[in-house]
Parts: C-alpha cells; structure tokens; sequence
C-alpha cells in the first residue's frame, strides 16, 4: 500500500476511532441528540405515509369482494382520497387507543404509551423504534403490547428520549409462553427472519390443536402471565423426536403498528402492584 | 448541500426499507448511492460525506456504536480505491462488480466489527446467527446490485457523464 493511500486509511481511522471515543465518554451526546432529531421527524413522516399507503392498497383476496370493492370505489370516486386515509388512520389509532386502555383498566400494570417512529434498519433483526425513553420510565426487556394486551415484542435497547423494540418474529426473540389447552403446555416462542413465529420444545406428549391460543407464561423475567400472542396455524411433530413444534398466527399485525404500550417496573413498583 | 444531500441519501433508504415487501426491503440503497457519487464526482470527498450518512445511520440501529460508522465508511474508501485503481471506467459492468464487492466488504467488516465488540465486551453481548446471516447477505447483494444497476442506467438518460455512447460521439 503506498504512503498516501496509508495516511488516507489511518486518518479515516483516527477519525472514526475518535468519534467512538467521544460517544463512550458522552462528548458526542448534542450532536446525536441533533442528528436523532432530524432523523426521527423524517423517518416518523415516512413511516405514517408508509402506514396510509399500505392500508390504501390492501388487495382483496375474493373476486366477490374484489367487484364488491370496485364498485364501493367507484361509489367514492368524488371524495378526496387523502383525506379518507388520514381519517381511517385517526379512527384506527382511537379503536388502538380505547383497546388499550381496556386492556390498562382491568389489569394492574404501570404502562408508557408511546407512537413509533420507525422501523430499525438493522438486517439481522426485526425491530421498531418509538419516541419514548429512559427519562420515561422505559428499561431494557420491558414487554410492549397493543390492543387489548396483545404483546408484540420487548425493549432491546433504550436511550434517554428513544428506545428500540425487538418484535416476536424477531430471529433473535425468545418468549416462555403456554398454550390454552387441557394439558397447559408450555414452549418457547421464537420467531424467525421477520416473517414468522414458532413454538417449539413443547412436549410431544400433549394435543395441540390448530386454533389453540397461545399466551405469554410467566416464566420470561418481566413479561406477566397472560399476554395474548398468537394462535396454533399448524402443528408439526415428529414421532422420535421428544419436542413438537407449533406455526403460530401472531394476532397483531406486526407489519402495520403505530400505537404501542410498554409494561414498565422498576425495583419499587412491582410489576402488578397489589390494588 | 453536501448535508441535505446526505439527508436525502438516508430517506431514500428508509422510503425502500419502509415501503418494499420482504425480501425486497434489504436492498442496500446507500451502497448504491456511494458508488453512484464515486463515479460522479470522482473524488475522495465521497468517503467523507459516506462518514456523514452513515453517522446518521448509525442513531436507527440498536447495536454497538461505531460499527455502522467505521464499516460504511471504510468500504467506501475501498470502493474509491478499486474505482481508481482497478475499474477505472464508468461501464455497467464496473458498477455491477463495484455493487456486489460493496456489500460484501460493508458486511464483513460489519460482522468483524459485531464480533470483536462479542469478544471485548462481557456486558454487552450482540447475538450473531451465521445461517441467518448468509441468507440476508443473499438478498443483500442480489438486489442492492439490482437497484444500482437500474439507478446507473436511468442516470445514463439524463446525464452524459454516465453515457458511453455520449462521450464516444
């Protein structure tokens, strides 16, 4: 390698090491608080028209509905689309918002809602951000539901104003769960390249049937009992082998969530507080 | 303007990663555009700017600080160097090869960097599963080499700096 081609290689590498330097010690803490900021309120806009234009464009599955949808079409053909889509995301937020805050009245629970902001570029997971942070309460492993207690993912990383979470069909997403079932059969669920979710090591020697709901178990620290995840799609087992293996449908749509609420605890508050 | 360019760079990855279906949403726009701005200024600036977009980059990622930075910006300054030394021309082919080389090299150099912070730090583990991983390198390189091809040659229409038959006659 020539002289200058090393000088160049070595200053880039002075740089970047600099850079690290100054984020560990926490000198680089305005800038990325300034960087964040200008990356969040593009990404957030992004994100929203994303949302609006994917629920615009759902393609029906029947002829029937797809003649019954034309002609619904062309029923509204005079009104403004736009403005059609960003009413259906608002009534869509306020059924997300009411579902949860059923969820938070007939349950014990100290809770952050928070709006996501974006998806994590990150290609080895699958993860969303949300505009809530340390200074709100959030840690790390917190479970995050919507809906109706419907848990989608847990916090895999957190700052002071933002946090990231690792949603169920995450390749990295490990969650005790059991099965409602005669036997209560419990397993773990795991998800895998963003696309789907399994429940694997639960005994061979207990029924699961397709339909059968599955539930977060209480046995992964700081995840409580009873969150809804998904149900049984298909059941696969083998007969020497000593586990069986359960396709789940997740009930969320983890492909279209926008309202979130994260169940916080900390060492004074337990996670049900006794009422 | 170097900063609303780089701006502008990010917001077209997020627009792909946001809006295409899977497995189409891991292209590597910001490859493609660094290689793109290489054969258009022609200049180390780009690894510079390159530093820029991706220490933008690096508050959407949940990982280790410095990795995006450090693997975005030195591919970058290898894909310089391979433009300089190696390509030296503004064909398709070169900006196939230049795509592909690319990818690979910011992947292992983002996986190098992963492993070392696995081996350094006890606290802070990051989980890397290799089969995954070779997978989504697939998808990676396929159609990031796709979409910078397409962005090639539509830039071709408009500008006779990408256009051999422009600069022949």
């Amino acid at each position: 390698m020539s002289y200058r081609r090393s000088r160049t290689f070595i200053s880039i590498g002075i740089v970047v090491g600099a850079f690290i330097f100054l984020h560990w010690v926490g000198l680089l803490s305005p800038m990325e608080k300034g960087a964040r900021f200008v990356i969040y309120a593009g990404s957030h806009a992004l994100y929203q028209w994303t949302i609006g234009i994917s629920q615009a464009m759902r393609f029906s599955e029947s002829k029937k509905k797809l003649i019954q949808e034309v002609d619904s079409l062309k029923a509204k053909q005079n009104d403004t689309t736009v403005d059609q889509t960003r009413l259906k995301i608002v009534e869509d937020e306020n059924t997300e918002l009411r579902e949860q805050l059923h969820f938070f009245a007939t349950h014990n629970v100290v809770h952050v809602g928070a709006e996501v902001i974006g998806r994590s570029i990150n290609p080895l997971g699958t993860e969303v951000i949300i505009n809530k942070g340390v200074r709100d309460g959030i840690g790390l492993n917190n479970p995050v539901i919507v809906g109706d207690g419907i848990l989608i993912g847990k916090i895999s990383s957190v700052d002071t104003e933002n946090a990231t979470i690792r949603l169920i069909n995450d390749n990295n997403s490990k969650i005790a769960a059991s099965i409602i079932n005669n036997a209560k059969s419990i397993g773990l669920v795991e998800g895998g390249y963003g696309i789907g979710v399994h429940m694997n090591f639960i005994p061979q020697n207990e029924a699961v049937n397709p339909n059968d709901v599955v539930v977060t178990s209480g046995l992964t620290e700081g995840i409580p009992r009873g969150l809804l995840i998904g149900t049984v799609q298909l059941v696969e087992k083998q007969p020497h082998e000593p586990f069986q293996q359960a396709v789940l449908q997740p009930i969320a749509d983890l492909s279209h969530i926008y309202l979130v609420s994260v169940i916080i605890h900390t060492a004074d508050t337990p996670l049900f507080p006794p009422t | 303007m170097c900063l609303a360019g780089s701006l502008a760079a990010i917001m077209l990855h997020l627009l792909v990663s946001y809006t295409l279906p899977y497995p189409l949403n891991h292209v590597n726009a910001i490859i493609g555009l660094v290689i793109l701005s290489i054969l258009w200024f022609d200049s180390g600036v780009v690894v510079w700017l390159s530093f820029v977009v991706f220490f933008f980059l690096e508050q959407f990622q949940s990982g280790p600080f410095g990795i995006l930075i450090a693997s975005g910006t030195f591919s970058t300054l290898i894909l310089f160097w391979l433009y300089k030394e190696l390509f030296t021309n503004r064909s398709l082919w070169s900006v196939l090869a230049m795509s592909g080389i690319g990818v690979l090299v910011y992947r292992v150099l983002y996986y190098v960097g992963l492993y070392m912070v696995n081996l350094a730090s006890r606290v802070y583990i990051v989980p890397i599963d290799i089969s995954s991983s070779f997978f989504l390198l697939f998808w990676e390189l396929l159609f990031t080499i796709i979409f910078t091809a397409i962005l090639f040659l539509a830039s071709t229409l408009f500008s006779k700096k990408f256009n051999v038959r422009a600069l022949k006659n």
